[in-house]
């Protein structure tokens, strides 16, 4: 197999993944909530109740604790001047190649989340397709934006 | 290069059919009010005489003010009663020219043309809706020559060479039919409404008839079952007919140009060079008669009917396919022989299928009687995914990658590396356990993109076609076992 991509992406994702998986957390808290509150009234049986008090302190350390960690750690990319390289996934790695000059288009995004943390997250799109290299600083995020539009722009093939 | 045409005058009544078909409910619900205030007087008539004056007078005026040309090497196409409208689209980004007959542009002489570009949605960029034939082939002309007199592809070409024409013949129809998957989508359709009709019957009928028909019941759902099957069969035959009836397949210089239908003919145009993939398929009832489908992705082309890709060929012998697409589209001319995959992949192939079946029927198995009978259900999940495994394959010859997998009928994907978008190889846990990975390539369809992955694949083929994909040079000859190439 080829060497994995050079670069990561920002540290500071592992601090927005978390916060994302909070959020999911509550929401799924909000829910627990709701599941007391009609077994208040309705008689339901006691091994359910820990079933789902279970799941959800499962989904609390996956969330929240674990899967970012393990996302982070995983995400590679690198961008030479004819090829983008991505590596990522969890429980399923999967590598990505995107010759330059397929390479339709580039942006940068960013949600209130990573605004405030100052990432963006830079997407590339071809013909057929859309890839994103999430939570990147903005300097670094701007920066490659404008140099993979570059190099796409030099290398022009009709589809 | 011309002047601003308008579109025949047919196209007028063609757009007050369409808007009255919009119309229709809003009118026959305004019908019925008038109806029961027990006032339906003048004024009633007069508003829907003013509501039809005035979509004639709207129609018109849009006819009026829509015009297309050709100029400067773009279709130029200006619309718009108030708001102005012009869309120009450039001649090299046009993926696809259709031209279809429907009954009213038949009664006149006329066709319809949709143009489509790499755009994604199912909705043409261009419609005209009806032109005469002459000036649609005029326009069709205009917008396909001059786009190939700067490609290289046709300076090989010479002028006086004779365009080739493939015909399909009434046997060959009659197979095509006789064979499609349309019976599947049929099936199904019988399954649903076998299963609704009790809904229709009264319970308490049922209950008490029940037990003294049950014998003779069984006879004639039987027989019901049988002539709906038939029936349904013979439906989704006509609809094969219809559909590709009188088909012909042209070559001339570097278009493709199909022509299809009994009632509504139509006619497609691709240029070659605007050809993604071709895809050979051989479906359930046809493979083993020795017949395949051939199909193109494009940008353009096909509808909804076809799955947004375009049918080259409805049917022929697969023996045959390899001189036909020589023959026919040179360009696409590579092996459709793939390297088979490790043995170590099949039980994976088996479970992927056989654990979400198992699922259902252990517990069916266990707990209805008569359960036993579903054993052969896992049996059958076995044998598919035992055959998944024995047609996935991978191939890679010159500029051509050739990816052959099976969902239920076998599909054989032959592509160019410049046509790849992008390349992905999965590997999972499991997978990675015992060195396999999967690849999936993207590449431009009707409908932004198409993606095609062949699972469980031995993890350094992945890794020598994700090289090949990068740099072309790098794939491997003679050198590994596992990596043939017949060039």
């Amino acid at each position: 197999m080829r060497p994995i991509p050079s670069q990561r992406i920002n540290q500071k994702a592992l601090t927005v993944w978390r916060i994302t998986g909070a959020i999911h957390s509550f929401l799924a808290l909000l829910l627990l909530a709701g599941y007391f509150a009609v077994s208040y009234y309705v008689d339901l049986p006691d091994w359910i109740s820990v079933m789902v008090v279970l799941l959800f302190i499962i989904e609390l350390l996956l969330e929240v604790f674990l899967l970012p960690k393990l996302r982070w750690k995983r995400w590679r990319y690198h961008v030479s001047e004819h090829e983008i390289e991505l590596m990522h996934g969890v429980f399923i790695i999967r590598r990505t190649l995107i010759p330059m000059v397929r390479v339709q288009h580039v942006d940068t995004k960013q949600g209130p989340l990573l605004r405030s943390y100052k990432l963006s997250t830079v997407t590339v799109s071809t013909a057929a397709t859309v890839h994103e290299i999430p939570a990147l600083s903005n300097e670094v995020a701007d920066g490659l934006r404008d140099h993979i539009s570059q190099l796409a722009r030099v290398a022009t093939d009709d589809v | 290069m011309s002047n601003p045409k308008r579109l025949h005058p047919v196209a007028l009544v063609l757009g007050l059919l369409r808007q009255l078909r919009e119309l229709a409910i809003p009118f026959i619900v305004f019908l019925f009010i008038g109806r029961e205030n027990n006032e339906f007087t003048g004024w009633y008539a007069l508003a829907i005489v003013g509501l039809l004056v005035l979509s004639l007078i709207i129609g018109a005026l849009k006819w009026f003010f829509f015009t297309y040309r050709v100029e400067e090497g773009e279709l130029r196409i200006e619309q718009g009663v108030f708001v102005k409208k012009r869309r120009y689209i450039p001649m090299e980004r046009i993926q696809s020219i259709d031209f279809s007959q429907g009954v009213v542009q038949r009664l006149f002489g006329l066709v319809k043309i949709q143009i489509e570009t790499a755009g994604g949605g199912d909705e043409p960029e261009a419609v005209l809706s009806a032109v005469t034939k002459d000036d649609g082939e005029t326009l069709r002309h205009q917008l396909t020559e001059k786009k190939s007199a700067d490609k290289e592809l046709d300076d090989q070409e010479e002028p006086g060479k004779q365009a080739i024409m493939k015909k399909l013949s009434r046997k060959d129809l009659l197979i095509a039919a006789s064979t499609s998957s349309g019976i599947g989508v049929a099936l199904s359709f019988v399954a649903a409404f076998g299963s609704q009709i009790d809904n229709f019957i009264p319970d308490a009928f049922f209950i008490t008839l029940t037990e003294q028909l049950i014998q003779s019941s069984i006879a004639l759902i039987v027989s019901v079952v049988l002539i709906v099957l038939f029936v349904s069969w013979v439906l989704s035959i006509t609809g094969v007919l219809l559909q590709y009836g009188r088909f012909t397949l042209v070559r001339s210089g570097s278009d493709l140009i199909i022509e299809r239908g009994l009632l509504e003919r139509r006619q497609l145009t691709i240029p070659v060079n605007r050809i993604q993939a071709v895809r050979m398929v051989e479906g359930l009832f046809r493979q083993p008669f020795g017949y395949a489908a051939l199909h193109v992705e494009s940008g353009g082309g096909g509808g909804k009917e076809e799955k947004f890709s375009t049918v080259l060929f409805p049917i022929m012998r697969k023996k045959n396919v390899a001189s036909f697409l020589a023959e026919v589209v040179p360009e696409f001319h590579s092996t459709l022989e793939v390297n088979a995959l490790p043995s170590r992949s099949v039980w994976r192939y088996i479970i992927r299928v056989l654990l979400p079946v198992a699922i259902i029927v252990v517990p069916v198995m266990i707990f209805v009687p008569y359960g036993k009978l579903s054993l052969v259900l896992l049996g059958g999940a076995v044998l598919v995914g035992y055959l998944r495994y024995k047609d996935a394959g991978w191939n890679i010859n010159g500029s051509f990658l050739t990816l052959q997998f099976r969902k239920f009928g076998r599909v054989t994907v032959l592509t160019p590396r410049r046509r790849i978008q992008s390349s992905i190889i999965k590997m999972s846990y499991f997978q990675k356990r015992k060195r396999l990975a999967s690849y999936q390539i993207s590449i431009l369809s009707s409908l932004s993109g198409r993606h095609f992955m062949v699972q469980d694949m031995d993890e350094d083929v992945c890794a020598a076609i994700f090289g090949w994909y990068s740099k072309p040079d790098s794939f491997p000859r003679n050198k590994d076992e596992h990596i043939k190439n017949d060039r």
